[in-house]
Parts: C-alpha cells; sequence; structure tokens
C-alpha cells in the first residue's frame, strides 16, 4: 500500500531540474516541459480555490511567468520545486482574484533573524517530502479532509466547521492532530 | 547572537497562512513574527510542501487551447530577474520587520497620540473586520481586561509586556483565542512598541476599559 502510493504521488524530481535550468539558462523547452506538466494542475487548483476557468487560466499564466522570471530566487536547499510552485500560484491567486497580500518575511531584511547553522541539503529536503508523503497517507479521512478543505478549497478552519456543522473547536483539533503527527517527519532521524 | 522568540504562533494560524486562507492583518503579523523566528519559519516551509503534496494529488484540468503559445511567447517580452524593490525607509526604521515597512504605505511610522501613555496606527490592509494596529505604550501602562469575539495577536518589536505571568518581548507574539479574557502590562524599563492584530472586535469588561477602548479610537 505505501509503496504504491509513494509511486503514484511522487512528482517527478526533475522539477527541481527544470527550475535549475531556467535558473542557469534560461532553457525554454525546460519551461515547456514544466509548463505541460504543471499548468493543468495548478487550473484544477486555482478554480477549487474558486476562480472561474478564464480567470484560472490568467493566474496559472502569471505564476508560471513569474516562475520564469525569479527562477534564480529557487533555492533547493530550502524546499522543493513543488513548494516554490505553489507557494507562487498560491500568492499569485491570492493578488489575482482576493486583491490581498500574501506578507512574507525575507533574509536581505536587517531585522531577519538568521537560524543556528544547521545546512539542509537538497537530499534532506527530498527525504522529508517522501516522510511527508507516507505520513499524509496514514492520516485518518477526518483529519486530511481538513487539510484539503484548507489547502486546496481554500476555506479558513471557520468556513470548514461551518460548512461541516462542527464546532470549530473540534476542527482545529483535527487540524492540530493532522500537524502533529506530520511534524514528526522533521523529528526523526532514520531513513525509510 | 540574538535572542528567539519564546511565543510563537498557534499551529493551525501556520497553517492558515501556508495555505493562504489567512486575511491579511494575520498574514502580516505571521509574516512578522517568521522575520524573527527559524523554528516558525521552518515549520511554515513544511507546511508548504505539504501543500504541494496535497496539490500533486489533485486532479488536472486542461487549460484553454494555446496556452502553452501564449506563455512561451510571453517569455520574451517579460525580462528575467526582476526583484521586488526594498521598502523604502529610514535608519530608524530598519528594526521594524520588512512586512510591516511594506505594509506601512506612505513610509512613515508616526504614531498618534490617542490617550496619555498610548499612540497608535491603523494599518490599510484592505479588510474590513480584521484590523491591524501599530500600538506604542509607556512603561507601566496598563490594558484593562477585556475580550474578543476572535483572535488577537499582539507581536512585541520593542520593550516587552507581561500577561499572566509571563514576560513577552522582541519577536514573541502574545496570542489570544476568541472567547479569552486577558489584561497585560507593559514592563516598567522601556516603552513598547507592538504590532496588534484583531480579527474581530474587543470588548473591554469594565466600563473604565470601556470609555478607554472609545478614546483610543479602537
Amino acid at each position: 500500500m505505501a509503496r504504491a502510493t509513494l509511486r503514484s504521488f511522487v512528482s517527478p524530481p526533475t522539477v527541481d531540474d527544470w527550475l535549475l535550468r531556467i535558473a542557469e539558462a534560461q532553457d525554454k523547452e525546460a519551461f515547456a516541459s514544466l509548463f505541460k506538466h504543471y499548468a493543468p494542475r495548478l487550473k484544477s487548483f486555482v478554480m477549487s480555490m474558486g476562480a472561474a476557468a478564464p480567470r484560472a487560466d490568467e493566474v496559472v499564466q502569471d505564476s508560471l511567468l513569474t516562475v520564469w522570471r525569479r527562477s534564480a530566487q529557487f533555492d533547493a536547499s530550502r524546499g522543493t520545486g513543488a513548494a516554490w510552485l505553489f507557494t507562487i500560484t498560491r500568492n499569485t491567486f491570492i493578488s489575482h482574484v482576493r486583491r490581498q497580500k500574501h506578507h512574507e518575511a525575507t533574509d536581505k531584511d536587517p531585522a531577519f533573524v538568521s537560524e543556528a547553522p544547521s545546512p539542509e541539503d537538497e537530499a534532506i529536503v527530498h527525504q522529508t517530502r517522501r516522510k511527508l508523503m507516507l505520513a499524509l497517507a496514514t492520516l485518518p479521512e477526518e483529519q486530511a479532509s481538513v487539510l484539503r478543505d484548507a489547502y486546496m478549497r481554500g476555506q479558513p478552519l471557520r468556513e470548514i466547521a461551518e460548512q461541516q456543522r462542527l464546532p470549530l473547536g473540534t476542527v482545529k483539533t483535527r487540524a492540530r492532530l493532522a500537524l502533529d503527527k506530520l511534524r514528526t517527519v522533521f523529528s526523526t532521524k532514520e531513513s525509510l | 547572537m540574538p535572542i528567539l522568540p519564546q511565543f510563537h504562533a498557534p499551529s493551525h494560524v501556520l497553517m492558515e497562512y501556508a495555505a493562504g486562507t489567512a486575511t491579511g492583518p494575520t498574514s502580516l503579523v505571521v509574516a512578522c513574527h517568521l522575520t524573527f523566528c527559524p523554528a516558525c519559519r521552518k515549520e511554515v516551509s513544511l507546511l508548504e510542501e505539504l501543500g504541494a503534496q496535497l496539490l500533486d494529488q489533485h486532479p488536472a484540468v486542461d487549460l484553454a487551447p494555446g496556452a502553452l503559445e501564449l506563455a512561451m511567447a510571453a517569455l520574451d517580452s517579460d525580462p528575467c530577474v526582476t526583484l521586488p524593490a526594498a521598502p523604502s525607509s529610514s535608519a530608524s526604521d530598519l528594526r521594524l520587520p520588512w512586512p510591516l515597512r511594506d505594509a506601512l504605505a506612505d513610509g512613515k511610522t508616526k504614531l498618534r497620540r490617542r490617550l496619555p501613555g498610548l499612540r497608535t496606527k491603523r494599518l490599510k490592509l484592505g479588510h474590513d473586520l480584521a484590523q491591524a494596529r501599530l500600538m506604542l505604550f509607556q512603561p507601566g501602562t496598563r490594558i484593562p481586561t477585556h475580550d474578543h469575539d476572535a483572535p488577537e495577536f499582539v507581536l512585541v518589536l520593542e520593550g516587552a509586556l507581561e500577561e499572566g505571568g509571563r514576560r513577552f518581548a522582541r519577536g514573541d507574539i502574545a496570542f489570544s483565542d476568541g472567547g479569552e479574557r486577558h489584561e497585560q502590562r507593559i514592563t516598567n524599563e522601556s516603552p513598547c512598541l507592538a504590532l496588534v492584530v484583531n480579527e474581530g472586535p474587543v470588548r473591554p469588561v469594565s466600563a473604565w476599559g470601556k470609555l478607554l477602548k472609545r478614546l483610543a479610537g479602537l
């Protein structure tokens, strides 16, 4: 079960390669591959967040052009390429559709407090992602559905509680239990 | 070695931030805390990996015909590498976290005197119910007992405040959930500058507190 899940969920390792090729050589072929692979999924994500199809197309176009322009900022030691694409699309959706801003910290800020040195290399980032995937597959459905509603349908916990006719406290508890379980992927060192 | 924050945003708030469902003011206060807190940054990066993971399990929907060609044609007209400009700031503001300086649209941090011991500035973030304010309290100021319909975040930027025997300093978030009643006090040694976010109305308990709230324009 776990093996089948792993194989079907894993995103191709080439996402990071495509991003690096774009950053280093403005490689249009790599961009086309990235676009073909990701654009349909990003469109579906943006639509489930509440945008109509034509709007979703615009958000996806703008997100992937942002990826092209900012490819040099992608840092494979901090997170996977897939996570970077997720955050860029999320931010584009928030600014274009909700007309709000997703505020972010930056290490260029003189006030930024750096980490105590514990450099994470790309291997660790990808290992974390694999572990996260397995942990996600073992969550009880009632917890997993809170995460899906929050991330993929863009619902605040308050709204999820109203829709499922549950007390807000119950939904918060489900989210917390799910996150506690997922967080163990950071605290355990052994490989899978 | 800077002192790291001891008090953080709850994990479900970090999740809403990562999922992009937090209100503008909450997104701002979380981003400011993240500037000071490597531990929460690590947590948020895990939560963003989770988003990517859920996205991978999502079904695909075809784009309109010609979408790829449209994108390819735009590559040449789009210059690579345009970095967002740093918010302009005077040297005295450089201790403020970047997201906050960015949100201070007019580039000024001038606070208006509301009451003896209190200066405030409301940030315009385009949200009706949730409010973000920069507040400067004189040493020893007491914030009377109040409760809330909705969560409150007090991110300390300078100085310190105390609540229930705990001391909150630079980078710490004093978080109270909706329905919780509390009072806070600024420590005696120095003024306290804080970013205060309320997701809903503040409700002072005493008549004195209600009067102060009105005078303070909250």
